[in-house]
């Protein structure tokens, strides 16, 4: 594009496009309160004042380019958003879950992997009305193929690196300690079942921590990109409040064949606080954790 | 490597007589770094010797159980390939070991044997009953490429793509299927198969399939897979042309 044109271009992408989608995603209350500002705006504009021959100021606000523009993105804020997800910035940097998770890792599996399945989710709505992707989740199954890998792929992967953080030697305390040691017997207990079941998940899927409807936590499996929250997902049916990948591209570049291992390391970069958190607000009321 | 393919027939020959002993994991048919720069040697170290080697172990447990009861004994003296044909028979506690581990075992053993240095489009066929028959049932050889191709870049999470002759019928079929399951399961015979589980590429491609299907028409063993074609073909039933 000539330099200017580009130029242009740019700034309508940077200050006009991306704020847009960012917004386009904010809840309808937020959407609401923009809209007002935007639209009181739009009204107050008026073409500069032209200083005719009588010196009067120009007849009231003609239709003017900003005001256009101020209008659509009104429109376009307050209509039914476009069901467009965002990859979300990993929470800490790529190295941060040395040695146990190789920064190599990370990077590959964050900006490809799960980039892929956001942009595969986007592709596979595009039109459609919009649902955030926490209660995409329930009919993903039904929805089809497209859907449920990487709506299941997108989510799946969100609370992965939420979960996660810097090894802190944490365990996990308060309530959700005591929840654990009522499941399983003791922390180690659960360490023991959880490492075995994500060990026995053959091919490609995902090992769960969950809360059943009778508040009880339980662990178990699921293939490929399915998780506990859909319908037909998981044998046991919980709200997942801890995941762990165990496709091989989550643990191939360090650790080869060795899933054992790569299961063992993860223990040291459960951000319990965290799970704690999501465990109080979402979980233990009956609802999945948002992204 | 004649002599190599040479020793590894008779040696599987022995062990297909012998039943589905304790099964040893077939030697490579060439050295680890003879694929390069197509497939790498890391690659195929880790491919061979630990998952391979897994799979390998995980059977002849399984076998071994299956040897220790009277009422299964008979399916411990069958070939693998005909044990995984039988799966409905072997006990349900031991059905999932057999299913995985058997194709793992099988499946590798393909793999391996249909990949060559001297592979790749240097003895792609050009006439012959494998180049007749791709071109009968794909359009092409290169029709018959792409559609492999294709049926390998769509399987989700682990798994396999497959040519492979139904002997009923005598028709070749393109397949993809989960985890370590095989054509043999549906009484087929698997000609050629492509392991689209990421341990396969994921050190030189990381998430990169395409890139690795690539090269593995690079090395893709064209005489070894006629060689199996006309062996299928041949003791084939049915009435289908061939």
């Amino acid at each position: 594009l000539p330099a200017q044109q580009g130029k242009a271009v740019c700034r309508e992408r940077n200050f006009v496009i991306k704020p847009v989608r960012r917004l386009a995603s904010m809840p309808f209350a937020v959407r609401c309160l923009v809209t007002a500002a935007l639209a009181g705006s739009a009204a107050g504009l008026r073409t500069p004042a032209k200083l005719g021959t009588a010196g009067k100021a120009a007849p009231a606000a003609k239709f003017d380019r900003r005001g256009v523009l101020a209008g659509a993105m009104s429109a376009f804020l307050a209509a039914p958003a476009l069901a467009e997800y965002t990859l979300p910035d990993l929470p800490y940097p790529y190295e941060a879950l040395e040695p146990y998770i190789d920064a190599a890792t990370m990077r590959f599996h964050h900006d490809k992997h799960h980039a892929t399945y956001v942009a595969n989710v986007n592709k596979a709505l595009a039109g459609k009305p919009e649902k955030s992707i926490l209660d995409l989740q329930k009919d993903a199954i039904a929805a089809g193929p497209a859907v449920r890998n990487s709506g299941g792929g997108h989510y799946n992967h969100a609370l992965f690196w939420d979960e996660m953080g810097p090894s802190s030697g944490k365990g996990p305390t308060g309530e959700l300690a005591s929840k654990i040691d009522e499941a399983f017997g003791s922390y180690d207990k659960f360490k023991e079942e959880f490492s075995a079941k994500a060990a026995g998940r053959f091919g490609s899927g995902w090992c769960w921590l969950g809360v059943k409807s009778d508040g009880k936590l339980a662990i178990d499996t699921t293939p490929n990109q399915d998780n506990p929250l859909m319908d037909g997902g998981c044998e046991t049916k919980m709200i997942p409040i801890l995941g762990l990948d165990v496709w091989e591209h989550a643990y191939y570049l360090k650790y080869q064949n060795r899933r054992p291992e790569y299961i063992s390391a993860f223990f040291n970069v459960i951000n319990w606080d965290k799970v704690a958190s999501n465990y109080e607000k979402y979980a233990k009321q009956g609802k999945g954790i948002p992204f | 490597l004649e002599m190599a393919r040479a020793t590894i027939a008779i040696f599987l020959l022995c062990a297909c007589v012998v039943g589905a002993q304790h099964l040893p994991l077939p030697p490579l048919p060439y050295g680890y770094d003879a694929l390069e720069p197509h497939i790498d040697e890391a690659t195929m170290r880790v491919h061979h010797l630990s998952h391979a080697q897994t799979y390998t172990d995980k059977l002849n447990g399984a076998l071994g159980k299956l040897r220790a009861a009277a009422s299964t004994k008979w399916l411990a003296k069958l070939g693998v390939d005909e044990l995984l044909g039988h799966l409905d028979e072997v006990p349900e506690e031991l059905r999932m070991t057999v299913r995985n581990a058997g194709g793992g075992y099988v499946n590798h053993d393909l793999f391996f044997a249909s990949l060559s240095p001297a592979g790749g489009e240097a003895n792609e066929p050009t006439a012959g009953s494998l180049h007749a028959a791709l071109t009968r049932h794909f359009g092409s050889v290169g029709e018959f490429k792409k559609q492999f191709t294709l049926a390998a870049l769509e399987i989700f999470g682990s798994g396999w793509a497959w040519l492979a002759l139904d002997p009923t019928t005598g028709n070749l079929e393109i397949s993809g299927l989960p985890n370590q399951d095989t054509p043999l399961i549906s009484g087929k015979r698997p000609l050629l198969g492509l392991d689209v589980w990421e341990h396969a590429y994921y050190l030189k491609h990381q998430s990169r399939r395409k890139d690795y299907i690539a090269d593995f028409w690079r090395v893709v063993d064209w005489d070894s897979l006629s060689a199996r074609y006309e062996t299928a073909a041949g003791s084939a039933t049915g009435k289908a042309e061939l």
